[in-house]
């Protein structure tokens, strides 16, 4: 059963449509990355999702069961929901912004003191943030503070509308690995929104491409960059950048060769590196080095196997 | 000198005389302030609801505060009467302006992302209001409340002109005899009760100012 559905939907403003016959369903534990340019209709998807906003035609479901029918303040509480410009409330502590959705349903102190302290240790923060107010915290701070606020009424979906636009590079990365540490261990289902194609990479286990409110691609990660058919509108958006961000992403040790044909006593004659490094760190290192295979070693220094730039493309 | 020295020697005279103009004065100028707040910013929270009646009220109001206020008071005194019922109703009237416009310009001011990320996580529309926009707009509130505790106050003495009694009473008997001596008094209470006032609603400003922005 999808956790989300769009059915022909149409959305417009002031008689401009901006989705038309739209359709997608996402199922539950999906990371679903909704990318495209300025005004595509990514904003809108998010806001169609949790009733922000009303569709002109068609039928939104979530939980398999149509938005019309929903209570839609109790489905808002089930929905974490991270905007662009974070929105912290800056009259509330970090503690009461964190845990305005169990203030609204009426939690225990004690519950919402627990609570907080969980989550701001949980995206990396020290407790003794939580009595300052946001205007207090610097930008990447506050984007993990939006992220604990709308994990903390456990919602099984969350809905994220390009929240580390504001942030360097170094705490947008360090964020990202937030985001996927929380798909991971909490196994929710998430809508992300972005327009750059590394971070979509980064972080979707499916990618979904939008132009102008029509869905261009739409593929697993692997199959969205690996998939040879394009449009000229995705060739245009992104070029070969996908790939390259997927290279980044798959660990070399995910992509390893444990047997090869090389007797162990020449394995000196290859350079090392690091399993945790990228695949494109290892070709970089294949380049440099001058050779296509490469011992593959753990922190430790100990071998896991090889690393052979000519057998990559049948593992990845 | 010998002008204030005489001031100095009425008030200790006549202080049980003026001690109860100014209570009467607080009396009248407190339930003025009590009935302006809450018409007021209901009013105002009504208005960010419905654009139309918005601009009704508004345009009314500002009416409203181009009539001087001594025809007002002079109109009110030919529909109700000489007394406190009409020098109520002209104080509350008159005041309604600032409070309404800092009600509703502070609420419609609170950053749209900010209400919609409320609304989007499951806040209902009475929720919204004393959680989201009343702490947001209360600086701005705030700032009117005072203007129209202060402006109040200084219309008060005008109100017992029309009978209601209050610190205008000195005012008026100082004119009607020739006895500026007794006006400058009068005045000069007003004037320290709107000081002191002000005072003391500008420091809690400062406070609900740091309080909802850190500033
Ligand atoms: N309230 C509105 N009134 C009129 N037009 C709107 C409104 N909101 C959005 N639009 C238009 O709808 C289109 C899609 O907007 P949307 O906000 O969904 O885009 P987006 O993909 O989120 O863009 P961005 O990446 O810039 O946030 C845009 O052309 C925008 O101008
Ligand atoms: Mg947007």
């Amino acid at each position: 059963m999808p956790i989300i559905s769009f059915q022909d939907v149409r959305k417009t403003y002031d008689h401009v449509p901006v989705l038309d016959q739209f359709n997608l369903t996402i199922e539950q534990g999906e990371f679903v990355v909704l990318l495209g340019p300025s005004g595509c209709g990514k904003t809108t998807i998010l806001k169609l999702i949790n009733g922000l906003l009303k569709p002109d035609k068609g039928v939104i479901s979530v939980h398999s069961k149509a938005l019309s029918e929903w209570d839609l303040i109790q489905l808002r509480r089930r929905i974490g929901y991270v905007i662009q410009q974070v929105g912290l409330l800056p009259h509330l502590t970090i503690e009461k912004n964190i845990c305005y959705t169990l203030n609204l349903i009426k939690a225990s102190k004690d519950d919402m003191n627990k609570r907080a302290k969980e989550l701001i240790d949980f995206v990396g923060m020290d407790e003794s943030y939580l009595k300052r107010y946001p205007r207090a915290l610097s930008g990447g701070q506050q984007q993990r503070i939006g992220v604990a606020r709308a994990l903390a009424s456990d919602p099984d979906i969350i809905l994220m509308d390009e929240p580390f636009g504001a942030v360097d590079e170094v705490t947008r990365r360090s964020l990202q690995d937030e985001m996927l540490k929380i798909h991971q261990k909490l196994g929710k289902t998430i809508i992300f929104v972005t327009h750059d194609i590394e971070e979509a990479i980064k972080l979707g286990t499916r990618i979904v491409l939008l132009n102008e409110g029509r869905i261009d691609r739409d593929y697993n990660k692997k199959s969205f960059v690996l998939t040879k058919e394009r449009s000229d509108y995705a060739e245009h958006f992104f070029g070969s950048k996908d790939f390259i961000a997927y290279l980044n992403t798959i660990s070399i040790s995910a992509c390893l060769n444990k047997v090869m044909d090389i007797s162990s006593n020449h394995k000196d004659d290859y350079p090392s590196i690091n399993g945790n490094l990228s695949i494109l760190q290892g070709i970089q290192r294949c380049i440099e080095t001058q050779h296509n295979t490469l011992c593959v070693v753990d922190d430790q220094a100990h071998q896991l196997g090889y690393f052979s730039i000519n057998s990559i493309y049948h593992l990845l | 000198m010998q002008f204030f020295y005489r001031v100095l020697q009425l008030y200790i005279e006549r202080w049980d005389f003026f001690l109860e103009l100014l209570l009467e004065h607080i009396y009248l100028t407190f339930i003025a302030i009590l009935l302006i707040s809450t018409i007021g910013i209901i009013l105002g929270i009504t208005m960010t609801r419905n654009g139309t009646l918005a601009n009704i009220i508004m345009t009314i109001v500002n009416f409203i505060y181009t009539i001087p206020s001594i025809a007002l008071f002079g109109f009110f005194v030919s529909i109700t009467g000489i007394g406190f019922k009409s020098a109520l109703i002209a104080l509350v009237i008159y005041g309604l302006l600032p409070i309404i416009r800092n009600t509703y310009v502070g609420i419609s001011e609170v950053d749209s992302f900010l209400i919609e990320s409320s609304i989007g996580m499951g806040t209902t529309n009475f929720q919204l209001l004393y959680k989201v926009q009343l702490p947001l707009a209360l600086p701005v509130i705030f700032a009117g409340f005072r203007t129209m505790v202060i402006m109040t106050i200084a219309l008060g003495a005008i109100a017992s002109f029309i009978g209601a009694g209050g610190l205008g009473v000195a005012i008026w008997r100082g004119i009607t005899t020739y006895y500026p001596e007794m006006t400058f008094a009068g005045s000069m209470l007003v004037a320290l009760l709107a000081i002191i006032l002000d005072f003391i609603l500008g420091r809690i400003e400062k406070i609900i100012k740091k309080k909802t922005f850190g500033i």
